[in-house]
């Protein structure tokens, strides 16, 4: 019985993620969160912080991706080791661990596109939702007709208000809230 | 001046898409020489984003669950790298494997005891000399009728009785060493044999060979029970010969 030889496939990873494959997904687990790991574990990480940034890298590049412009000039691998290098020196600045320098695990390619464009994006996006999430249910359920371009009488109507009046103000109120709580953070004073 | 409540209308009708030409190109002029402005835009456009995106969100999902089954999946892996565990299964390899011997071992044991069993016989009485002295005699006719009814405690007595008193008798060591080996006196039975054999002027010689391999059978000394079946069949073209390659082959099937 002989050997049988497997031909390794190169998926296409970007548009795996992209269109959200699983399978695609899992294998990009298999096949980098160790390396990963590894990096982030040489670097003052834990498993937790290596799962947080490795999720946010894919992110990421999905972002990246869907803006339509995306040609990978490397492997997959480094791209994805780059990416995630970038979103782990800024956490390790956030936590001020001092300016002691990364030390590589895999061969760095530095990033030179939009990428910092898009992390700081992805940081606002990030902070946003947490804001919103903190909010009551009411609010929760107003906004998000109202970002829906929901009328402001199906708003009104849903929400059994006495009148469309108030169903503006009930929005303006509960928008200001989130408004509010966003620039009370410093997170957000840090990424203007 | 525009209260709050109607710059932020103004923004929702700018970012919606709802300002007419005019107001939008003016509506960006402001946004160009007012920074504030032009934040208060973009963090608007920024929470509209947060809320209504789908795909990132599903994305995220997405990403929490298949992280959450591999790290579930590796950690299995790494529970094997756990010391206690390391130690634990060590344990429990170490316990198998004694079980597994212990078991052929026994199993073997059994199967020695069973090849025994269906070779061992009583030699039958046909070679024992009457006595010329009427006591011994007398005592001899007791001992052979008690080894006839299997009595071999009672045989033994008698035949170790004669055996005080005249010690020459081979034939009588011979059937001591019978007694012995089905009293399970098995060491006795054998130094029994070997005296036998030692002697070599007997006509015991064969059988006692044979009685022996089975003793050294019967006590699960293998190796010890083929030198003495390996002599028998080169040495006895006769019956014990025979007996001895079909023990030897039986032994080799185990």
């Amino acid at each position: 019985m002989g050997k049988k030889h497997v031909k390794k496939i190169e998926f296409d990873y970007v548009e795996g993620i992209v269109k959200g494959d699983d399978t695609v997904i899992k294998y990009i687990y298999k096949s980098f969160f160790t390396s990963i790991f590894n990096f982030i574990k040489l670097n003052n990480g834990n498993k937790e912080d290596a799962e947080d940034i490795f999720q946010e890298a894919i992110i990421i590049i999905y972002k990246k991706a869907i803006t339509g412009n995306f040609q990978l000039t490397s492997s997959f691998h480094t791209y994805l080791y780059a990416v995630c290098r970038n979103l782990w020196l800024k956490q390790l600045k956030k936590r001020s661990v001092g300016e002691k320098g990364l030390e590589d695990t895999e061969h760095y390619v530095a990033i030179t596109d939009d990428l910092e464009e898009i992390i700081q994006h992805r940081e606002k996006f990030v902070l946003f939702r947490e804001k919103f999430e903190a909010l009551g249910e009411d609010c929760k359920k107003v906004l998000r007709m109202f970002f829906e371009r929901r009328s402001m009488q199906e708003i009104c109507d849903e929400m059994g208000y006495s009148s469309v009046q108030y169903a503006k103000k009930r929005k303006f109120n509960c928008k200001e809230h989130l408004v509010e709580a966003i620039k009370n953070d410093k997170r957000y004073q840090e990424l203007l | 001046m525009h209260s709050r409540e109607q710059t932020i209308e103004r923004i929702e009708q700018y970012l919606h898409g709802e300002l007419s030409d005019t107001d939008r190109r003016s509506f960006e002029a402001q946004m160009n020489s007012d920074p504030s402005l032009q934040q208060e835009v973009e963090l608007h456009r920024g929470i509209s984003e947060a809320v209504t995106d789908r795909k990132v969100r599903a994305l995220e999902q997405q990403l929490h669950r298949i992280n959450k089954e591999y790290q579930e999946r590796s950690g299995a892996k790494t529970v094997a790298f756990n010391p206690r565990l390391l130690v634990a299964a060590s344990i429990l390899v170490i316990f198998i494997v004694s079980a597994v011997l212990l078991y052929t071992v026994e199993f073997k044991t059994v199967t020695h005891q069973t090849l025994y069993t269906e070779h061992f016989e009583a030699y039958p009485l046909y070679q024992v000399k009457r006595s010329v002295d009427d006591t011994e005699d007398k005592i001899l006719q007791e001992a052979n009728r008690f080894y006839q009814e299997k009595a071999y405690g009672a045989a033994l007595e008698q035949y170790q009785t004669i055996l005080d008193m005249d010690p020459d008798r081979i034939d009588l060591t011979f059937y001591t060493g019978i007694c012995l080996l089905s009293l399970d006196k098995t060491e006795e039975a054998k130094a029994a044999f070997h005296r036998i054999i030692q002697h070599k002027d007997n006509l015991f010689v064969n059988q006692s060979k044979w009685y022996l391999a089975l003793a050294h059978l019967k006590l699960n000394q293998i190796d010890a029970s083929q030198k003495v079946l390996n002599d028998l069949q080169a040495s006895d073209t006769g019956k014990y010969g025979k007996l001895s390659v079909n023990l030897l082959e039986e032994l080799e099937a185990l």
